[in-house]
């Protein structure tokens, strides 16, 4: 049995438990809670036997490659060095398997001790979004680069999945607390906020000015090969740089949704005051917001899925390659897909508070409950980024001569570090316990995402992690 | 304005941990600057992009923008920090530290109050004394004043120190880095196989390199590069030799040096860090036949021509070093017999791209390069790392201390009311993780009805 297999079981168990998980927010009955965590925990269980399988996989293929290289055949302590040395985190595909492992991982221990079956339904929609971009890239295993070929690998990416987990799941019960804790923060505020924070992350979709400047959403063209799809660009100064096309509707679309979010935003803010729960015109105006993204979410998918033949400007086509026919997929803007799914994700969930305030607030955990929680995930969080930071120096010391270089990926992880710093000392100095650490907290999710997959991603310059990139 | 007032304020204004939250918000700023912006770029690389007279090339310069985490600005944020950690722990350690050995052990109604969690509750004396037995432990603080009877019990007293330990960690780290930065070399030397060398390009500031000469000379000795059958590296090694300036007979040291084994000499260590086919020399392995047939073994350099039997030619013309994530490429150009050139590109990781998906007249297969390497060899000397790492040790520890350990107090007064019954006060101040501290507060009193 190969790892896609146990993954798959998984993500049919986690979405079995997603399903009881929110079915059973109605009926409260203690019964189907523990069901649908045994169910996680369980398919938690496979997820890790997938990731051991994954592991024997790479070994295997990391013996067979040393093998064919050398012509030598490798025998007992040597083959075992090979074989283990390629852990199932070392490409973007592993890594974002490995992230929602890590983050499913985190809720199941604050399940245990604190009871927080509401957080699973986002930690599992968040961990099956992590699969889902996964299924999405190049999964094939390549024997690894030299410069990953070190035991430090373990240690340091470990820690760093589980610091990036409990950051997430701090962010999740800081979102709850802020839903739950009305009186120090009306509906209105927190889903103006909403809109506020929808407007920036579209812009940030949109490539931001490049959107602003000619409304055009680009997206990657590809060209279809053996049931892979290939990157299609052209070759300028003997480097390949990828060919960008205009998903046709979405630029438009994008940048009515912004209007529109940012119209909500004012109105919701404008309404703090007056109410808890938006009503009339100033709830109309955040329902509108969510359905433009939704429409966004559909342009982008239809045509990701129907454009099949896409013609280019016959100045450039002749020095694209390969040559065509030419398409676009999933993967030609599967990283927007996972932000997008975000946006959405909080944007459907604060519509569901506006319409259903006091059902849900009930559902929610104490505020207390919810606040410590937050805390404690944030005290991991900054402890095991700490563990990332030195064991990266330490790496970086024995395999490349310094400790610390400001590399792009270092300097995030420096970035999340001193924000989670930034909590903890403004909680014990102005004793922000309430909204306004559970606003920091938020905000270190983005960060997280910044500073762990923009990097990869390539939206910052360019620096030495980039080869765990797709 | 007395000194002694200025004295005072400046104190008390670097000793503020109001400062503390405004550089972290300041650092926080300037590091997401230097992520947005390519720091690997020159000034002038940056300068040319933008226009050279406006307000922004200004504050470009200014600031220091293509160099921000050496720039003044961000020193003196750093400065600041450094500062304010130092002043903080000289304003708040010796106070702690009385504090941790002289508590106050006598629960008054004022520390009664001023108690996070405290109960009060009018119960028989065997009761009260059962309850102070198995809270407070037999060594702990016990005393009677006339009637009165008082204990005091306290956990983990010493994890109030680990923010500080944290802190001087913190101080330790940025001595090292400080110290890296002005009195170290982190620089790069590329060495041609057989070739010798001895001086460390190092990139200094504004992006531009600058030349270190070493005392004694690099050899190259040998190159081995092993890659797997797909071309990408396996794994990579330089045998190095070091000699005296005056003598190229003896060596004074020789290792052969791979990715994660150095050599070290004289305070300096000498990483494998990267390698370099040497341009010009590089022979182009190609394997042509007819579609479908067998085909037989070109070497070829850029531009050199393969005839075949039909007067048809086939010139690799250009090399793609990474073809859009499928690794190395040859751009290929076929000139048949009646002078009509195209241009296909074979993949080294692809075989199979070429005769099943172009589908030409003829296969070209690109097996790989035959060709001279230059090693690149990072050059290092870190003054006292050791520091730096002692530092990272103290962040540990102060990091166990403060976030695994609380410090925890438990007071408990006994007030005689009648020869029977009296009137116990317990009370609990807890420094961190509150929520656990009210659950257990709860836990131990929840038997008590005030």
């Amino acid at each position: 049995m190969s790892s896609v297999f146990w993954y798959n079981s998984c993500i049919l168990g986690y979405v079995l438990a997603l399903f009881i998980y929110s079915f059973n927010l109605g009926l409260r009955k203690s019964f189907w809670r523990r069901l649908a965590t045994i169910i996680v925990a369980s398919s938690f269980l496979l997820q890790t036997i997938g990731m051991v399988f994954r592991w024997m996989e790479a070994g295997h293929i990391e013996v067979a490659a040393v093998e064919r290289a050398t012509s030598e055949t490798l025998t007992g302590l040597s083959r075992w060095l090979v074989f283990t040395q390629h852990p199932p985190w070392s490409n973007l595909y592993e890594i974002m398997v490995y992230m929602s492992w890590g983050i499913v991982l985190v809720f199941l221990v604050c399940e245990v001790k604190w009871r927080v079956r509401f957080m699973g339904i986002f930690a599992l929609l968040i961990s099956l979004t992590a699969f889902g971009v996964a299924s999405l890239t190049d999964g094939v295993i390549k024997p690894l680069v030299p410069a990953l070929k070190s035991w430090w690998i373990m240690v340091h990416v470990i820690s760093a999945s589980i610091a990036y987990a409990a950051g997430t799941l701090a962010a999740i019960a800081s979102l709850l607390y802020l839903v739950k804790a009305k009186d120090k923060l009306p509906l209105t505020a927190l889903s103006s906020g909403m809109m506020g924070l929808s407007v920036f992350l579209a812009l940030v979709l949109g490539r931001g000015f490049s959107l602003l400047s000619d409304a055009a959403y680009r997206v990657k063209l590809l060209r279809e090969m053996g049931g892979d799809y290939i990157g299609v660009g052209k070759i300028i100064e003997e480097k390949f740089v990828p060919y960008y096309v205009a998903s046709p509707g979405v630029g438009p679309a994008l940048l009515i949704a912004i209007l529109l979010c940012l119209l909500a935003s004012v109105v919701l803010f404008k309404a703090r005051k007056k109410s808890d729960i938006p009503t009339g015109w100033v709830k109309i105006s955040y329902f509108a917001g969510v359905l433009a993204m939704l429409t966004v979410a559909i342009i982008m998918i239809s045509n990701d899925l129907l454009m099949t033949n896409v013609t280019v400007d016959a100045k450039v086509a002749p020095s694209l390659l390969p040559p065509g026919p030419w398409r676009l997929a999933l993967q030609s803007n599967m990283w927007d897909l996972g932000f997008l799914c975000f946006i959405l994700l909080g944007q459907i969930f604060i519509g569901l508070v506006i319409l259903f305030p006091e059902k849900i607030r009930a559902l929610l955990p104490s505020v207390n409950q919810l606040d410590r929680v937050a805390y404690s995930n944030i005290m991991v969080a900054f402890s095991l980024v700490a563990v990332v930071l030195v064991t990266g120096a330490l790496w970086a010391h024995y395999a490349w001569g310094r400790y610390w270089g400001w590399d792009p990926k270092e300097t995030g992880a420096l970035v999340i570090w001193l924000n989670y710093a930034l909590y903890l000392h403004t909680r014990v100095t102005y004793g922000w316990t309430g909204t306004r650490s559970a606003v920091i907290a938020i905000l270190g999710f983005f960060i997280i995402l910044a500073g762990f997959l923009g990097v990869n991603l390539g939206w910052f310059a360019n620096g030495l992690h980039s080869y765990g990139s797709a | 304005m007395g000194l002694s007032l200025l004295h005072h304020r400046l104190f008390a204004f670097f000793a503020s941990l109001k400062l503390t939250i405004i550089i972290l918000t300041l650092l926080l700023f300037g590091l997401i600057v230097g992520m947005f912006w390519d720091q690997t770029l020159t000034l002038q690389e940056h300068l040319s992009s933008i226009s050279q007279t406006s307000l922004f090339s200004q504050f470009f310069i200014f600031f220091e923008l293509d160099d921000v985490f050496h720039s003044w600005w961000f020193s003196v944020v750093i400065l600041l920090l450094a500062l304010n950690l130092i002043a903080c722990s000289i304003e708040r350690l010796p106070k702690i530290w009385i504090d941790i050995h002289h508590p106050e052990r006598i629960l008054t109604e004022r520390l009664f109050k001023k108690a996070a969690h405290h109960i009060k509750a009018t119960m028989p004396f065997t009761q009260a004394m059962r309850f102070i037995d198995k809270v407070f432990p037999e060594k702990s603080y016990r005393i009677c004043h006339d009637d009165d009877f008082y204990a005091f019990h306290e956990k983990h007293k010493y994890a109030r120190t680990g923010v500080y330990v944290v802190h001087i960690a913190l101080l330790m780290i940025m001595f090292g880095s400080m110290a890296t930065t002005n009195l170290g070399i982190d620089g790069m030397m590329m060495i041609v196989e057989g070739d010798q060398e001895h001086s460390v390009h190092i990139k200094g500031p504004g992006g531009l390199t600058f030349q270190h000469e070493l005392n004694f000379n690099v050899v190259c000795r040998d190159f081995r590069l092993k890659s797997f059958v797909d071309g990408s590296p396996m794994a990579f090694e330089s045998d190095l030799a070091i000699f005296h300036k005056n003598d190229s007979v003896n060596p004074v040291a020789t290792q052969t040096i791979r990715v994660n084994e150095p050599l070290q000499y004289e305070g300096y260590t000498f990483y494998q860090a990267s390698y370099q086919p040497m341009s010009g020399d590089s022979q182009i392995r190609l394997s042509i036949g007819p579609h479908g047939g067998t085909r037989k073994n070109y070497t070829l350099p850029i531009g050199a021509k393969a005839q075949m039997p039909d007067q048809t030619s086939l010139i690799p013309i250009e090399v793609i070093q990474d073809y859009g994530g499928l690794g190395e490429a040859v751009k290929i150009q076929q000139v048949s017999k009646d002078g009509q050139a195209t241009t296909f590109v074979v993949f080294r990781q692809y075989p199979d791209f070429d005769p099943m998906v172009r589908r030409g007249e003829w296969d070209v297969f690109f097996q790989g390069f035959d060709q001279v390497y230059a090693t690149g060899v990072s050059v290092a000397r870190v003054p006292f790392i050791a520091v730096v790492f002692l530092g990272f040790v103290f962040m540990f520890i102060g990091l166990f201390m403060a976030f695994c350990m609380s410090h925890r107090r438990y007071f408990v007064s006994v007030k005689k009311i009648n020869e029977e019954d009296c009137e116990l006060s317990f009370a609990g101040i807890a420094r961190r993780h509150p929520h656990a501290f009210a659950d257990e507060f709860q836990k131990l009193t929840n038997w008590i009805k005030p």
